[in-house]
């Protein structure tokens, strides 16, 4: 199932900005966080934790939700596929974890910061921050950017399986071609097929 | 985030790669994936040796420290519906 060139363009700058956007916002939820941790000030951690949820509910989550889909849609729309690349399948798990996590974890950062809102100072200053949950997601979204940009070889045996299948069809094509005015035609071996 | 796509027909070894190249694309598991995946695994192994070593708790609770904190404690229902039995023993009311 190929996209056409335009789509597959659109739905491409689509997915760069929300996954560039989401390692962005991952990088500012962390500061949020750090800054939680290391500060002794109610008025710091509370405004820290406010703002994590906001930038969490608001930014990260749409923003992960659209790169998955768009990298769904973009994988299935042309011949890399979903399941024929190493690099790809990785990035897939990798992104459903991440992804995962996010949503299980922003109930979470919004009861601390209905807590920051609500507590008073005394305890306000005992929150720390969140610092493992976007520092683990940030490094898990850079190894997947480096995935996107490299493209490691390598296929899996679905992938191997898969592109035998499309070998042997198109070699059945080319053989069944008919004469066409008593001459016929020998066709020549495809440069563009792999072995 | 599967960002920069080639055209379709990148996604095979190159029409001229070498016989050897092209093996490279479809014998096996890559080096590659197998040092990914040991890595992996082993920072999650670390990952929950660290969690057992720091007494298991995950959840919001972990975010409050109890150490010392006598005054009453005042926080909505909302938030406090959210924390797990471990977590609001963590929060309770002294």
């Amino acid at each position: 199932m190929a996209m056409p060139p335009a789509l597959r363009r659109a739905m491409l700058a689509v997915h760069i900005i929300c996954s560039v956007g989401w390692l962005g916002a991952a990088a500012a939820y962390l500061a949020l966080g750090v800054a939680a941790e290391v500060s002794m000030q109610p008025q710091v951690i509370r405004a820290a934790w406010i703002g994590m949820e906001i930038s969490g509910w608001y930014v990260i989550v749409p923003l992960a939700c659209l790169a998955f889909l768009t990298g769904l849609v973009l994988s299935l729309g042309t011949s890399w596929g979903l399941f024929k690349h190493y690099w790809v399948v990785i990035a897939l798990v990798l992104t459903t974890l991440s992804l995962t996590v996010l949503l299980l974890h922003m109930p979470s950062v919004s009861a601390l910061a209905v807590l920051a809102r609500t507590a008073d100072d005394a305890l306000v200053s005992r929150l720390s921050g969140d610092v493992p949950h976007p520092a683990l997601g940030l490094l898990v979204l850079i190894v997947v950017t480096v995935l996107n940009v490299h493209k490691p070889r390598g296929l899996t045996p679905y992938g191997q399986h898969k592109q035998a299948k499309e070998a042997k069809g198109s070699n059945k094509r080319r053989t069944s071609a008919t004469p066409i005015g008593g001459l016929k035609i020998t066709p020549s071996p495809r440069k563009d097929l792999p072995c | 985030m599967n960002d920069v796509k080639r055209q379709p027909g990148e996604a095979s070894p190159p029409a001229d790669a070498s016989p050897a190249a092209k093996m490279r694309w479809t014998a096996g598991v890559p080096r590659w994936v197998k040092v990914f995946v040991i890595t992996a695994l082993g920072l999650v192994l670390l990952m929950i040796v660290v969690m057992l070593l720091s007494g298991g708790q995950h959840g919001p609770g972990r975010h409050v420290s109890s150490a010392g904190f006598d005054a009453p404690v005042a926080y909505s229902v909302t938030a406090a519906s959210f924390f797990s039995a471990d977590d609001a023993s963590v929060l309770s009311w002294r």
